[in-house]
């Protein structure tokens, strides 16, 4: 079962993100993308990189890429095969270049296999159940300052930063059968090259039960005091589905949305997000 | 239970006890519903009309199919004397996977006026379904209306009046239903005292229409049909604004 949201944030104007999923025969996908606050018409972008992601997995899949190649050949046929259709449609429109100034989050399942592709940030929610409990592994991709798109050019970043790197944040969580809250059991970070887009592959197993991709908007929430909420609260506010039906992603933000608001909470960023659940 | 060809998946109960049935959550796609409840009297009156009654119910679905929120719509029929109870015609199910020419031969007329038990059935069957719904996050926005038809005055139920006054006081502040209207429609009511309990009834349970159609034809009952399944779809289009449907105001015979 797949489906993906994206909103608006309290503190824009415009939704800059977007998300889309789908399936196909044993193929579960989600994309979704965060549009550049400073880039015009990132907006734009967003929706174009997504589709276009989505015409691409669609056919590497088709034509059983995804199967045969490893990760590392495929994020680099995926990135140039959707850069080149995205230049064109921007050209086509017409838009600046800067409008495809967004993230790029791709999650596929197929089978027992999942892929995971990422340029820029975002965030990444592995669920596991253990019997009556489940860990949640929270994997939070932050660049200090502007990310490095898929339409970012590494030469002139190099050019203009010399090397620099990303931080990769993992926390590991765990929660009981019974109980409302996350707790958190470990954290440890990575710096990693800050020009490559983030690939994990992985072998799904039986306990293995989902896997959610975010914009950083999930970052963005604040408490009734205006402090900031802590990562584990909401992302256990974001997978906590009560019924796995059709919109169930939806379904969850509209009545998370609610909690937050009688709670007098807030989120300023442009939230988007999908998760795969792998019903193995 | 196979009720008109609709496999009712799940059996429930409301909080006097009055059992219903419903499809399977899986089998709801949309985020948001409206639910239609009718409920009609098959006492030993309605015998000689009633395959006419049959026939509106059909005419009715016929029309809703046509509904372009027919993917929006759960309905639940019953039908109600003394001798049978409360019998469920179909549980909450999509109107779109319901077969109009399957109320053909259900209106079997027998017993007395059970009308209080199955208003109360109704209104607290579609108040329980879609709660559950809500809770379970499984719908985020919803609205109901409900027909009570009737050609008799109580005169066999459980129930009484100030139990169904509270169950409407229940669903109107119920936080799953955006907005919810009840409509009761007097079959043959042309008798003065009769109408005047149907009057009676609405008002002190707080029902908010009393639709009279006098003497009961084939012709009339078919425009009820028509006007039924008009102010069903009327009330899914005005889901969100946080109004009730106001075809009902029109309702003339």
């Amino acid at each position: 079962m797949v489906d993906s949201y994206y909103g608006i944030g309290e503190g824009h104007l415009v939704c800059q993100d977007y998300a889309l999923h789908g399936s196909l025969d044993d193929m579960e996908y989600v994309i979704i993308s965060d549009g550049c606050s400073g880039a015009e018409h990132s907006e734009v972008g967003a929706q174009i990189l997504c589709h276009a992601a989505k015409y691409h997995i669609i056919s590497c899949y088709q034509n059983d890429l995804l199967k045969q190649c490893s990760s590392e050949f495929l994020v680099k046929v995926l990135g140039n095969a959707i850069l080149k259709r995205v230049d064109e449609i921007r050209k086509i429109y017409p838009i600046n270049k800067t409008a495809l100034e967004a993230t790029l989050l791709i999650a596929i399942r197929i089978g027992l296999k999942l892929y995971l592709f990422i340029w820029g940030d975002g965030i990444i929610i592995e669920n596991i159940q253990i019997n009556e409990s489940r860990i949640i592994k929270v994997i939070n991709i932050d660049y200090e300052n502007k990310p490095f798109y898929l339409v970012s050019d590494k030469n002139q970043y190099m050019k203009k930063w010399g090397m620099r790197y990303y931080k990769e944040q993992n926390l590991w969580g765990i929660k009981n059968k019974n109980s409302d809250i996350i707790i958190k059991d470990k954290e440890m970070s990575y710096l990693l090259p800050f020009y490559e887009p983030y690939i994990y592959e992985k072998d799904l197993k039986e306990n293995d039960n989902s896997i959610t991709l975010c914009s950083d908007g999930i970052l963005s929430f604040k408490d009734e005091n205006k402090n900031l909420v802590d990562l584990l609260t909401i992302v256990n506010e974001f997978i906590t589905f009560k019924t796995i039906v059709n919109g169930f992603v939806k379904k969850r933000m509209f009545f998370m949305r609610r909690k937050i608001k009688n709670k007098n909470w807030s989120y300023y960023d442009d939230i988007s997000t999908g998760t795969i659940i792998y019903e193995l | 239970m196979k009720l008109m060809g609709v496999d009712a998946d799940q059996v429930a109960q409301t909080v006097h006890g009055f059992d219903y049935t419903s499809i399977t959550v899986d089998k709801l796609g949309a985020t948001e519903y409206t639910f239609a409840g009718i409920a009609l009297d098959i006492t030993t009156s309605v015998a000689p009309f009633k395959s006419s009654l049959e026939k509106m119910l059909e005419e009715c679905l016929i029309f809703l199919k046509r509904s372009p929120r027919v993917l929006n719509l759960l309905a639940r029929t019953t039908a109600f004397n003394s001798s049978v109870g409360i019998n469920e015609f179909h549980g909450f199910t999509l109107i779109n996977s319901l077969d109009p020419t399957g109320f053909k031969n259900l209106v079997q007329p027998g017993g007395m006026t059970n009308l209080y038990d199955a208003t109360l059935d109704i209104i607290e069957s579609i108040n329980d379904y879609a709660t559950k719904l809500f809770d379970d996050e499984v719908i985020v926005n919803a609205n109901g209306i409900i027909y009570i038809i009737t050609d008799g005055d109580d005169n066999s139920s459980q129930y009484q009046i100030s139990d169904i006054k509270k169950a409407i006081e229940k669903i109107r502040r119920a936080e799953a239903l955006e907005s919810i209207q009840i409509i009761l429609v007097g079959i043959n009511d042309s008798d003065p005292h009769f109408k005047q309990r149907l009057e009676d009834f609405q008002v002190g349970v707080g029902i908010d229409k009393y639709v009279s159609m006098g003497d009961v034809s084939e012709k009339k009952l078919a425009k009820l049909g028509g006007l039924i399944s008009q102010s069903v779809s009327s009330t899914s289009s005005s889901l969100g604004t946080g109004n009730p449907s106001q075809d009902v105001n029109s309702f003339k015979f």
